[in-house]
């Protein structure tokens, strides 16, 4: 406890240090006022004095011009000696104390002269007067007006004087200051005493006045002091005012900055008074409205509602807002016509009673959102039906591959003239379904092309050419192909056959009227937003292709599905419904991306991207050669389709190698194991019951690393060249492949020896 | 601004002390005839004293000397026969003499006004200064000869009014002489030929 007693004492201590620091500061605060205002005092009593002195020595010398302006010699008259005794004396006595009180006004020295002058004055009109008793009251008088000063010292100093006049004028002269002949050597004392009896009430009074005045100090001191604590207050009080000003000020900025720059419409409304209390600037840019008109009226985004929409918005509205779950998609009529789709939420604002008095949300354009998922959409639609094509089209393969094989076969072994025109029929009817089956193919991007780097222009320059021959002169034609247009890696072939595509169909929808086709092509640089918006496409350098027409163009619905094979709006018998799935699947397979523009009424416009290439091109490929022939290396054929087995076999026998055809791939994999080194080269097909052509290289790669392996296929699927080579298989061959292709590749292979040259060799 | 201050003092001083001494200082006196003249066409009183005050109708300083005049002759209650000789210069009007000074005097019970043509009287008496006062007894005989104030224009007590009062009062054969405070009665232009 005694622990805890001594922090009382000491606080105590220092408040009462504090409080004599504080009335020791207060009472010298109060000590400067009180000289401040003695010195005002003195100096409002020097000026007083000045214009006393200046009044006395006017009317001194009034009084000597009237009493005894003139002095005479019998009939002679002079001025009287009065009037340049009051002229040169009087403004002796009074000059100086005026200089002193205009030059050092306030300073002690100039009051004790003020007080000699005065009292100088009374000794002069004293002797004047002969002494009369009445002058004396000048000296009171005089006396009195000195106390304004309210220093005694100036008393005495006046009192001095008196007494000195008094002494010396009774000893030497004393009818001129007592009006008698022979005063008592006293007297002077007694004169003195009487003064000194009014200095006593004097002092008292200026005694009085300097603490009253010190009181009245005190009381500035302490209302300064006051001032100053209020000043602090209002100082602190306005530094907090600004900061929170400041604050509100860079809050208010911060929200004008995100309201102002978001793409979001915030919004804020009095559900009570369905009014709109804030829409931020996004509401004009989506809605196209000026926010004014939602501030006038509640109704006014409202209104701009699709008809078909207002009506579940209008119900959310009355029941969701004020619960918190308003979260609405609808679709908006801008005044331009155009349709907007908007994702609105509500968020209620309670107050302390729990009232919702405010209604704060946001309403977001999802248009290009919408229609990016409906892009999406669309291409996984024609993921999935490319899948579908793809199967199918890898079974007719098969079926195709043993038709036509088997029908060059026959072709080799009959003489007959009209036989072989059959099986040419046949031949013709089998490579058009190939023909058909390649375009499924080409769509459903399961066909390896053979993409080099090319010059767009240059290849355009030659199907355009064609193009324009194969359209009526009606068709006016306009071409800009940009002369720097950047390399591209493609396909010759399909980029013909993507301009003849496009070159048609334009054709066909300004049939039976005057029309123009544009074709233009430049470099196009994919930023941020484009790549954002454009789905397929990445950030990047492009080369665009636009194929323009002014056609009858096309609706909403045309336009959502004419990449579907088999989608068409033509005749019977005038299109296949593959054209544009083939070159939407061309371009997808390129990486590229293809977006169409269509009105009905104003024509078509497709848009293609390339995408730029910089690397080096891909070798060329040579021009086809005659069959090349084997000299009776030992060739193992594994395929389950028992038809293509024997087909292999009998090709590459025509061809000059020993071939084994196998069907079952577990058995074949037994027979290498036992008889490793018969084989120079062994041919598999990769889909198998039992196991896959992959997983059975890898057998046989165990079995005999340097195993040479060609790995056929009908649908590559996600297998790329990449893979299979990094397995160590020599060749990938996409069927249905011919005599030519079964041809090169295996002579390639049993030739090198090697890995190169890889890769798909079109075989259709 | 001490040294200048103690210099001012004393400069003040000094003009005071000169002051007093100019207001000290007599004007010019001669004796005065120890009989009364007999070409005075002023009458000598055989029963009571005879005073006669020269006086110049505007000097300032002669206004003490009336007054102590007045007191004397209040104090005096009858006992004397006093006189104010105005003096009268040749070329002067009438209204010169007639002063408040002289009105003052006019006043004054017991006194008789004299208006001094050419300052034949002042002259007869050897009279010189304003206020200048001369006391003969009944028989003619000269009691006093001078100015009855202490300086120039000042009342009070002094030495010319109090031999007055005694040779009035108490009888007592005194001649006293005392120095005169105002104005010089001639200039050049009236003196008379006798004072010259």
């Amino acid at each position: 406890m005694s622990a805890g007693g001594r922090p009382v004492k000491e606080e105590n201590m220092n408040k009462n240090d504090e409080s004599v620091i504080s009335s020791t500061a207060l009472e010298q605060r109060a000590r400067v006022f009180f000289n401040e205002s003695l010195d005002n005092t003195h100096r409002h009593t020097d000026r007083l004095f000045a214009n006393l002195m200046a009044m006395q020595w006017v009317a001194g010398i009034a009084a000597a011009l009237w009493i005894s302006p003139q002095t005479w010699i019998g009939t002679t008259s002079y001025v009287h000696w009065h009037v340049w005794a009051a002229i040169f004396l009087g403004g002796a006595i009074a000059a100086f104390p005026i200089f002193m009180a205009w030059k050092q006004p306030g300073r002690p020295l100039t009051r004790h002269t003020i007080a000699v002058a005065q009292m100088l004055w009374s000794a002069l009109l004293i002797h004047l007067t002969g002494g009369r008793i009445e002058t004396h009251f000048h000296v009171f008088g005089s006396l009195a007006f000195l106390a304004f000063y309210r220093d005694w010292k100036v008393l005495v100093t006046a009192t001095v004087v008196v007494a000195v006049d008094h002494f010396a004028r009774g000893m030497f002269w004393p009818q001129s200051v007592f009006g008698i002949l022979t005063p008592s050597p006293w007297r002077w004392l007694e004169h003195a005493g009487w003064v000194i009896f009014e200095d006593v009430f004097l002092c008292i009074s200026i005694r009085n006045s300097l603490r009253e005045m010190f009181d009245v100090a005190m009381r500035r001191a302490r209302l300064e002091g006051v001032n100053v604590e209020i000043e602090s207050q209002v100082a602190e009080r306005t530094a907090e005012l600004t900061a929170t000003h400041q604050e509100l000020k860079a809050s208010d900025q911060r929200f004008r900055l995100l309201a102002e720059n978001i793409h979001e419409v915030f919004w804020m409304t009095d559900p009570v008074k369905n009014q709109v209390l804030y829409v931020s600037p996004a509401y004009e840019t989506i809605w196209g409205r000026p926010c004014e008109s939602a501030y006038k009226s509640g109704n006014s985004w409202r209104e701009a509602i699709h008809p078909d929409d207002r009506l579940p918005v209008r119900e959310a509205l009355a029941t969701k807002q004020t619960r918190g779950d308003y979260e609405e998609t609808y679709r908006i009529i801008r005044p331009d016509g155009s349709v907007r789709w908007i994702y609105d939420r509500a968020f209620p604002v309670r107050d302390e009673a729990g009232q919702v008095y405010r209604i704060v949300g946001t309403a977001e354009d999802i248009t290009e959102h919408r229609r990016l998922e409906e892009q999406l959409r669309q291409t996984q639609k024609m993921e999935a039906i490319g899948t579908l094509a793809g199967g199918i089209a890898h079974d007719f393969n098969n079926i195709l591959g043993a038709i036509n094989g088997y029908t060059e076969l026959a072709k080799l072994s009959v003489k007959d003239v009209a036989a072989r025109e059959y099986l040419d029929t046949v031949l013709r009817a089998g490579n058009r379904a190939t023909n058909l089956v390649k375009q499924i193919l080409t769509f459903s991007r399961q066909k390896e092309q053979k993409r080099v780097s090319i010059q767009l222009q240059t290849v355009l320059e030659e199907t355009l050419a064609l193009l324009r021959a194969t359209l009526p002169r009606t068709i006016e034609f306009r071409i800009f192909l940009a002369p720097d247009a950047s390399t591209v890696l493609a396909d010759t072939t399909q980029v013909h056959q993507i301009v003849m595509n496009l070159g048609t169909n334009a054709w066909q929808a300004m049939k039976n009227r005057p029309g123009r086709l544009e074709i233009k092509l430049k470099n196009i640089h994919v930023d941020a937003t484009m790549a954002e918006t454009h789905l397929g496409l990445r950030i990047g350098a492009y080369v665009r292709l636009s194929v323009s027409d002014t056609g009858h163009g096309m609706d909403h619905a045309t336009l959502e599905r004419i990449f579907e094979p088999f989608f068409t709006t033509k005749e019977a018998g005038e299109g296949t419904g593959l054209g544009l799935s083939v070159v939407h699947g061309i371009m997808q397979s390129y990486g590229g991306a293809i977006t169409v523009y269509s009105q009905p009424g104003q024509g078509t416009v497709f848009h293609l991207y390339f995408p730029a290439y910089v690397g080096a091109a891909p070798a060329a490929v040579t021009a086809e050669a005659s069959i090349p022939t084997g000299q009776g290396q030992s060739i193992l054929f594994v395929d389950d389709e028992e038809v293509l087995a024997r087909l292999g076999k009998k090709n590459l026998e025509h061809l000059g190698y020993v071939v084994e055809a196998q069907t079952d791939v577990i058995a074949a994999l037994n027979f290498v194991r036992s008889h490793p080194q018969q084989f120079d080269l062994i041919i598999t097909d990769q889909t198998m019951p039992g196991m896959t052509g992959v997983d059975f290289a890898k057998h046989l790669l165990q079995v005999r690393a340097d195993l040479l392996i060609i790995l056929t296929t009908g649908y590559a699927g996600d297998l790329t060249t990449e893979q299979v080579r990094d397995l160590g298989i020599r060749g990938l061959l996409l069927k249905p492949h011919t005599l030519h292709s079964l041809g090169t590749m295996v002579h390639q292979v049993l030739a090198k020896n090697s890995r190169a040259p890889f890769g798909f060799e079109p075989n259709l | 601004m001490k040294i200048t201050a103690c210099i001012w003092l004393v400069v003040i001083l000094t003009a005071m002390v000169m002051i007093a001494n100019f207001t000290s200082t007599p004007g010019l006196a001669r004796e005065a005839p120890a009989q009364w003249p007999a070409q005075s066409k002023i009458s000598l009183d055989n029963s009571r004293p005879t005073l006669i005050m020269f006086a110049h109708p505007h000097c300032p300083c002669t206004q003490a000397s009336v007054g102590e005049l007045e007191e004397l002759m209040a104090y005096c209650q009858g006992r004397i026969n006093a006189h104010v000789v105005f003096i009268e210069p040749s070329g002067t009007a009438k209204d010169w003499v007639e002063t408040d000074l002289w009105r003052r005097a006019s006043a004054i019970p017991g006194v008789q006004i004299h208006e001094d043509a050419m300052c034949v009287e002042a002259s007869l008496f050897k009279a010189e200064t304003s206020g200048f006062t001369v006391l003969y007894d009944t028989k003619g005989t000269l009691q006093f000869a001078g100015g009855i104030t202490i300086a120039r224009g000042h009342m009070g007590d002094n030495p010319g009014l109090s031999t007055i009062e005694k040779t009035v009062t108490q009888g007592l054969p005194h001649y006293a002489k005392t120095p005169v405070f105002g104005c010089s009665l001639f200039g050049t232009e009236c003196r008379p030929e006798d004072a010259r």
